[in-house]
């Protein structure tokens, strides 16, 4: 995968909801996204793994173009977004496609497989419903879906198999990025790897660029070429996947890593388990957001927030300590 | 010694249009105490009917065809309503997956910890109250007292989870079924979560029937366990042997296709198809539709349960 000029890029990123008054939570401003910068070169598959409410899925809504950021910009093969023609805006969300988490929610109950994959096609209107139609069987058979399958709806299929149909909906307007957002989170373990599979398939065949949210490291150090870590609506370490797995520089990625369950432990666990729950990113903590839960922290981190430095090269991490906490490892 | 749980030769049915389906097919499997054994499979493997055999609460159209449970060497499958009553949430309590729908949303969760001690345990409401703070010290919650009058939308999922397990424990179980308990959490909480329970495991000298699908937590938090398909235990074996030395084509396959096995950027080893369905009533071996190793023989009879080494057992045809 040689790293081309970016595709799609996110500059200072800010997403705030405002909250109103409920028994368990206080009106208020929630910063969803908060000074958010990532780039995603042409062919790369990059992830983004945090714990829930660290704000990942509303920044891939923000990168798709779903929702509008309070601040910052996103572009395009180098356009902002929010300066794009009519024509330029349709070329993105053609070539901008999602792919969702839940199977059985995402697909419409009512329409048909093969409607449902066809339907960028009409929307884009692209083709005669003739050419639509071999276009969409073509489509099926690549992701592993037979011509019986075509008039079928989504209660006659599998989880698996709706979760190919989602991918097929997303290739159908021959995009150039896909953002999946916890495409495998709901599936068996052998469905999980089937479906994986098809999304490195789908990522050479069409020389994607794919961007993955997900909570599963191990999906992540799987395939992806790098990795950003996200806590409370900020990156916190953005490395090279193998790099991130192996020499990580940030404390929260520490923990996150020694949380997964493993198969084979050599020596025990590496760090000790994280305590309490995320913080509401109604009430961010002041300096660095992780510190009230963070083995390391110190009185530096109680009140200046660390920046996302470049450690290492290509290698980035916000931390004040990464250099003499993690010096020992090779 | 007798075993703390044994369960012998049980089968949960299912009356549909298309006839009797069979979703658990002659499972057996023994617990001690202060032992936890994992039970694993995929989605409608067997393995919540099973849980769910254990409370007696197989939700109708099914019923417990035939078969043993034994707890402390009493056959609750031969006990009446009400004596089940008094051994579910006492003797045997559950901890289901979903922390956002296991709880009463219009209940403060005090109210809702209190309610196995009132009626198991005979405490006045103020003895259950203080009972109540107690356990949420127990499980780890802050500032325990004041939660108490919180209702469940007040508390994370972590939280919420933590407020189930203390109602599980409330009468200190002779058994806790954990079905899928940590699914929803995320890995963070989920660390927390199974360590408080093996922690307490450990204090109480329980039993636990750990129900997941993630085999890094049966490496981690189960001494032995069971591999479910198509409504069979396929294999059993401690569980180190078990994913040290995985002898079935599904175990084999199951390890093979995790990312953490794999070489990062290669193709994952996948099996091929689905999970058979249940009302096939097929003749033989469940898995001989997805097995790479499967032989005629293995499409006309069910390979029994036999031990291939000290502890091991395994139901293949395949096997030497």
């Amino acid at each position: 995968m040689t790293a081309g000029h970016t595709i799609l890029g996110g500059v200072q990123l800010r997403k705030q909801f405002r909250v109103k008054s409920a028994p368990a939570t206080p009106a208020g401003l929630l910063t969803a996204v908060d000074d958010v910068s990532l780039e995603i070169a042409r062919g790369e598959t990059l992830g983004i793994a945090g714990e829930s409410g660290c704000g990942k899925s509303t920044l891939a809504r923000i990168l798709s173009g779903l929702l509008e950021p309070d601040n910052g910009r996103v572009l395009f093969n180098g356009t902002a977004l929010s300066g794009m023609s009519r024509a330029e805006a349709s070329a993105f969300r053609r070539q901008t496609q999602m792919i969702f988490q839940d199977p059985f929610s995402s697909l419409n109950p009512r329409m048909r497989a093969s409607d449902i994959i066809a339907e960028p096609l009409v929307i884009a209107g692209q083709g005669s419903a003739a050419s639509r139609r071999s276009a969409v069987e073509s489509i099926m058979a690549t992701v592993g879906l037979t011509p019986q399958q075509y008039h079928r709806f989504p209660h006659e299929f599998s989880g698996g198999q709706r979760q190919r149909i989602g991918i097929a909906r997303a290739l159908a307007s021959s995009p150039s990025i896909i953002i999946a957002d916890e495409p495998v989170s709901s599936l068996d373990i052998s469905i999980q790897a089937q479906i994986i599979n098809l999304l490195q398939n789908m990522k050479t065949t069409y020389n994607l660029s794919l961007l993955i949210i997900s909570h599963d490291l191990s999906v992540l150090r799987h395939i992806c070429d790098r990795v950003c870590i996200m806590y409370l609506g900020t990156i916190v370490e953005s490395a090279p996947a193998a790099e991130l797995f192996t020499q990580c520089l940030h404390p929260y990625t520490e923990a996150l890593i020694a949380a997964i369950p493993r198969i084979n432990r050599e020596g025990g666990r590496q760090a000790a388990i994280l305590r309490d729950d995320i913080p509401s990113p109604l009430a961010i903590p002041p300096g660095c957001r992780f510190h009230p839960r963070c083995h390391y922290a110190q009185e530096i981190c109680r009140n200046t927030p660390p920046q996302l430095e470049q450690k290492r090269s290509n290698y980035f991490a916000a931390c004040h300590f990464s250099s003499s906490i993690f010096s020992g490892q090779k | 010694m007798p075993a703390l749980l044994d369960i012998i030769d049980l089968h949960t049915c299912f009356r549909t249009p298309d006839g009797i389906v069979t979703a658990v097919n002659g499972v057996s499997f023994a617990i001690n105490r202060g032992a936890t054994l994992a039970l694993v499979g995929e989605s409608g493997s067997g393995k919540s009917m099973t849980a769910l055999s254990i409370m007696r609460l197989v939700p109708p159209p099914g019923f417990i065809q035939s078969g043993a449970i034994r707890l402390n060497d009493t056959d609750i499958l031969a006990l009446s309503g009400e004596q089940m009553r008094a051994i579910r949430g006492s003797r045997i309590s559950m901890v289901f997956q979903e922390p956002m729908t296991s709880l009463n949303p219009v209940l403060r969760i005090g109210d809702q910890i209190m309610e196995p001690l009132l009626l198991h345990r005979n405490m006045t409401r103020h003895e259950a109250s203080e009972e109540a703070a107690e356990l949420l010290r127990r499980v780890g919650i802050p500032a325990a007292g004041e939660r108490l009058r919180d209702y469940p939308h007040q508390l994370s999922g972590g939280m919420r989870q933590r407020v189930i397990i203390a109602m599980a424990l409330a009468c200190s179980p002779d058994l806790l079924i954990a079905d899928e308990p940590t699914t929803a959490l995320d890995v963070t909480i989920q660390a927390q979560i199974l360590e408080l329970i093996d922690s307490l495991r450990q204090t109480t000298d329980m039993g636990i029937l750990l129900i997941t699908h993630d085999l890094g937590i049966v490496a981690e938090r189960s001494d032995h366990t069971c591999v479910m398909y198509a409504g069979r235990i396929v294999e059993s074996a401690a569980s180190a042997e078990l994913l040290g030395n995985p002898c079935h084509p599904y175990t084999k396959a199951l390890l093979a296709s995790l990312p953490q096995n794999a070489e990062p950027g290669k193709p994952l080893t996948t099996l091929a198809g689905q999970s058979p369905s249940l009302s096939a009533n097929l003749p033989g071996c469940g898995f001989c539709d997805r097995c790479p190793v499967a032989q005629a023989e293995c499409r006309h009879q069910v390979p029994e349960l036999r031990e291939i080494s000290p502890g091991h057992f395994l139901r293949c045809w395949r096997h030497p």
